[in-house]
């Protein structure tokens, strides 16, 4: 039979590029490809910046806003959330129709730098079923 | 909509799952072992062998290309439709589609990605050619904070804006009077 392929490492590394790229995103203004609605010139002025999504916390540029839950090698699934507080907030910029801020998700971007760690540990599968199947170290 | 139900709507949006497929894995190993095996009928070298595993890996041949692809679709984001937009905003991009490069716009910048920022609209070919961002061909390397956005999306606005943020958090760091956004904007205007 052959052995298990466990990704558990490269999705928790894929996890983690996630909420880098969606708090990076934050802080640029874009995500997907797209700029965020920017803010009304009334709310720029009360908050003295023109940064779409950042208030006086910084709450969704911050990595603990985004809490991960990790894979195993025996549950291979990761997770990630928003903190409580936070959702309701993130779900009306998501998904409203006046002012679209989509900021929250996997982006092109975030999945091919995953990709790599991915690519890594089935290349190491590879080798070790060629060991496996009878061939000497390759 | 009552609490109960916009608590649900929330759960569901906020979570996005990354996981790998137990059945496509257990396929891929299937195929991979059979492919094996065949190879070493034929008297295939190793090193051939090898070479020949990791060129469908890249290429997405039959061995990996499903386990690749299932993956892909696998990881999901918690609200519904938010993959479609997310997918059809990279779609509809070809060589010829005109870009611009979309840095943060603060001090940790890299001169290279800060140079890429102030070259205006290129083609999607251009930026492939230069690296796209996380491509590592600049200092950042796969550390790289930037974003590729179709021209025009991104106004003068926001590139005033983003420009005087800049100004804004440069100005105080190195000066004990800070300045808000507003007299960040009339430096920039001076």
């Amino acid at each position: 039979m052959p052995s298990p392929l466990d990704l558990s490492t490269s999705l928790n590394k894929l996890a983690e590029i996630v909420v880098k790229d969606i708090s990076n995103g934050v802080k640029r203004g874009t995500q997907f490809g797209k700029p965020f609605k920017p803010n009304e010139k009334s709310t720029i002025k009360q908050k003295g910046h023109s940064n779409p999504l950042i208030g006086k916390s910084n709450t969704f540029t911050k990595k603990a806003t985004y809490p991960i839950t990790k894979a195993t090698k025996t549950k291979q699934v990761a997770a990630i959330s928003i903190i409580d507080g936070a959702d309701n907030i993130a779900l009306i910029n998501q998904t409203s129709k006046t002012h679209p801020r989509e900021f929250y998700g996997v982006s092109d971007k975030a999945m091919n730098s995953g990709q790599k760690s991915i690519d890594y540990d089935i290349n190491k599968w590879v080798d070790k079923e060629i060991i496996n199947m009878g061939y000497k170290k390759v | 909509m009552t609490p109960e139900e916009i608590k649900q709507l929330t759960d569901k949006f906020k979570l996005i799952t990354l996981a790998s497929l137990e059945t496509e894995v257990a396929k891929g190993a299937l195929t991979l072992q059979g492919y094996i095996q065949k190879q070493i009928h034929a008297g295939i070298s190793p090193q051939v062998l090898k070479a020949n595993l990791i060129a469908d890996l890249e290429n997405g041949g039959q061995i990996f290309g499903s386990l690749r692809s299932a993956f892909r679709k696998q990881v999901a984001w918690g609200v519904e439709g938010a993959e479609d937009s997310s997918l059809k905003a990279t779609q509809g991009i070809n060589d010829d589609t005109m870009e611009d490069w979309v840095a943060i716009a603060d001090g940790a910048t890299c001169d290279g990605c800060m140079s890429n920022a102030n070259a205006g609209s290129n083609p999607h070919s251009y930026w492939v050619s230069a690296g796209l961002p996380s491509a590592g061909s600049n200092e950042c390397g796969d550390y790289c904070r930037c974003d590729l956005v179709k021209s025009g999306a991104y106004t003068d606005e926001m590139k005033l804006n983003a420009s005087t943020r800049y100004e804004m958090e440069k100005y105080n760091a190195s000066h004990d009077k800070q300045i808000n956004f507003m007299e960040a904007q009339t430096r920039i205007q001076k």
